[in-house]
């Protein structure tokens, strides 16, 4: 094998590796609300009604509040995906339509997982996204039905 | 319904003092919370017709790309900002102004929202102040490019209503069975529009019914607005007054009794002065996966000097991550009048050429007010970062026989049934 190709394999080889990275970090996102809430299991459909502003309770009817994590993070991106199919830009259209119809706000945004899990802590009717490594006892994992 | 300004002028200063007293940007949710969002666009237009001049809006903008100059910028370019302030769970205010070419071509800032929403309960909520009037699909964007396909909504279609707000109240009604969701929304308002050629545009008992049903990636949406529209600018105002004296006139020559009460008719028949206007319209959005399907139809009655038409659109994009092209047909299909006017036979002659003369005025007059075309557009979306899209835009528009179709400033030397070829770029973006 020449040097030349040998670059090309290595190469090939290294952007395959970020590939399954990603798509192991992706896999990985896990929905979360506080330790002590009553919730259990959502489906993908109630957690993206919650977290695109088409609904401000769970289903058992107590009050639902969505943070994110911030913008372009592997996290959040891979949260939309699984529960919505849509791009991070299909996410930001969508808000553009709420907010400049004066139909709402997005959610606030955690700088990290970190962050969400303190904040989850605080709030009984917080929800969000982290990624599976980060889950501990302050939070609880919402089985995603 | 004469309260409606004030109020929407009350709610801008009601927001304007809550924001001048509380400075502080609130996060708890106890107290008010302000936020700030911001959108705009910037692009250009170029159009090879010379004799007519192609634009976003036929009553805002009284020039455009082709005539006045081959490239324009003044035709999507603009920017808008908007202030929420939510002051309890049920009560938030949205103060929204945007920057854009004017009728006089001023650059001048108005207030485009400003109302005060009361939210009942998770279903129901009610505006009141100045909001959106949503005649189409996308109308409640379409000042806000980056939330659209397109560079604009398809003029065929969207200029139908070339208004975007009404002072009033507006109610919407969402209720979620299983996984549909249909909201309904009534508003009832009036609104008062500045026009070019210092023409003036006036609603009175606006009425708007809207409902949505969405499912999964599919939207369908139908919508009836009426209004009592009075429509004039001075040269129509001319040409109307002048058949009336006409009328007078004639009505002392003897035998000239059905030439007199031809040109009375006349300005009581064009004359757009409460008019009662009716616009039905349609539509269907499908997001499966990375394509996007929308196609919308509306139908606009007779109404005086406006005859009736028919317009639709249908888009068809597809999303490769960060890049989408999209094809866009579009036709707007106005009844072309053919008014004889007022007789000339048996008139003494100076008058009889007269009387053609404004014959002829009148038919341009409603051939104006109908607007026949159909187009097919080619365009490329990339979103370049994560809140500004590039896109670029080219569309091939065949104007009807008898008509300059959605094109502005026509001057004296354009031939109708030309085939038009236009490019435009912009960048939107928010922020």
């Amino acid at each position: 094998m020449n040097p030349k190709k040998q670059k090309k394999h290595f190469f090939c080889l290294a952007l395959l590796t970020i590939c399954f990275t990603v798509v192991s970090v992706q896999a990985e996102v896990v929905v979360v609300v506080a330790a002590d809430s009553p919730i259990t299991s959502l489906s993908k459909g109630q957690v993206a009604k919650i977290f695109l502003g088409k609904s401000r309770r769970f289903p058992d009817g107590s009050r639902a509040v969505p943070l994110n994590q911030s913008e372009g993070s592997l996290e959040r991106e891979a949260f939309y995906q699984l529960v919505s199919n849509k791009s991070p830009t299909q996410i930001k259209a969508h808000w553009s339509k709420l907010i400049f119809t004066g139909r709402g706000q997005p959610p606030r945004e955690a700088a990290d997982s970190n962050a969400v899990k303190r904040l989850l802590a605080n709030n009984g009717v917080n929800i969000s996204y982290v990624g599976r490594g980060a889950v501990d006892n302050s939070v609880k994992v919402v089985a995603i039905k | 319904m004469n309260i409606a300004k004030p109020l929407s002028t009350a709610a801008a200063a009601f927001m304007a003092v809550c924001l001048a007293s509380q400075p502080t940007y609130a996060l708890n949710s106890s107290g008010p919370s302000y936020s700030f969002n911001g959108f705009g666009t910037l692009g250009t237009v170029y159009s090879d017709e010379d004799q007519a001049d192609f634009v976003s809006s036929w009553v805002l903008q009284p020039n455009g790309a082709g005539h006045t100059s081959e490239w324009h910028a003044g035709i999507d370019t603009k920017l808008g900002g908007q202030v929420n302030a939510r002051f309890n769970e049920q009560f938030s205010a949205v103060l929204q102004v945007v920057v854009e070419r004017q009728e006089d071509n001023a650059w001048t800032p108005a207030i485009e929202w400003a109302n005060i929403q009361y939210q009942l309960n998770d279903n129901f909520t009610i505006r009141l102040g100045r909001t959106v009037l949503a005649a189409f699909m996308v109308s409640d964007t379409r000042l806000v490019g980056y939330a659209n396909p397109w560079i604009r909504g398809p003029q065929e279609l969207y200029q139908i209503v070339p208004i975007t707000n009404m002072d009033g109240i507006d109610a919407i009604y969402t209720l979620d069975f299983g996984n549909w969701r249909s909201t309904l929304q009534l508003t009832f308002g009036q609104t008062d529009q500045d026009l070019i050629t210092d023409g003036e545009l006036r609603a009175r008992d606006g009425f708007m019914f809207s409902n949505t049903l969405e499912y999964d990636y599919a939207t369908f949406r139908m919508a009836y607005l009426t209004a009592n529209l009075h429509l004039d600018t001075p040269e129509s105002e001319t040409l109307l007054n002048a058949y009336d004296e006409l009328g007078a006139a004639l009505a002392l020559i003897p035998g000239q009794d059905d030439a007199a009460a031809q040109a009375s008719a006349i300005s009581g028949r064009y004359a757009l002065s409460d008019a009662p206007i009716e616009v039905y319209s349609v539509g269907l959005r499908l997001e499966p996966g990375n394509w996007l399907f929308m196609a919308e139809w509306a139908r606009v009655t007779e109404t005086n000097a406006l005859s009736k038409a028919d317009a639709w659109y249908t888009t068809l994009g597809y999303r490769f991550d960060s890049v989408t092209p999209y094809l866009t047909l579009a036709e707007v299909n106005a009844d072309t009048p053919q008014e004889p006017g007022v007789i000339t036979s048996g008139m003494p002659p100076p008058l009889a050429t007269a009387t053609g003369a404004m014959n002829t005025g009148l038919n341009q007059f409603l051939s104006q007010a109908s607007s026949a075309q159909k187009s097919i557009t080619l365009g490329i979306r990339w979103n370049f970062i994560s809140n500004a899209a590039l896109k670029l835009q080219y569309q091939h528009i065949e104007l009807d026989e008898k008509s300059a179709g959605r094109l502005a400033n026509v001057q004296p030397a354009f031939t109708p049934g030309n085939r038009v070829n236009t490019f435009s770029a912009a960048i939107d973006f928010v922020f």
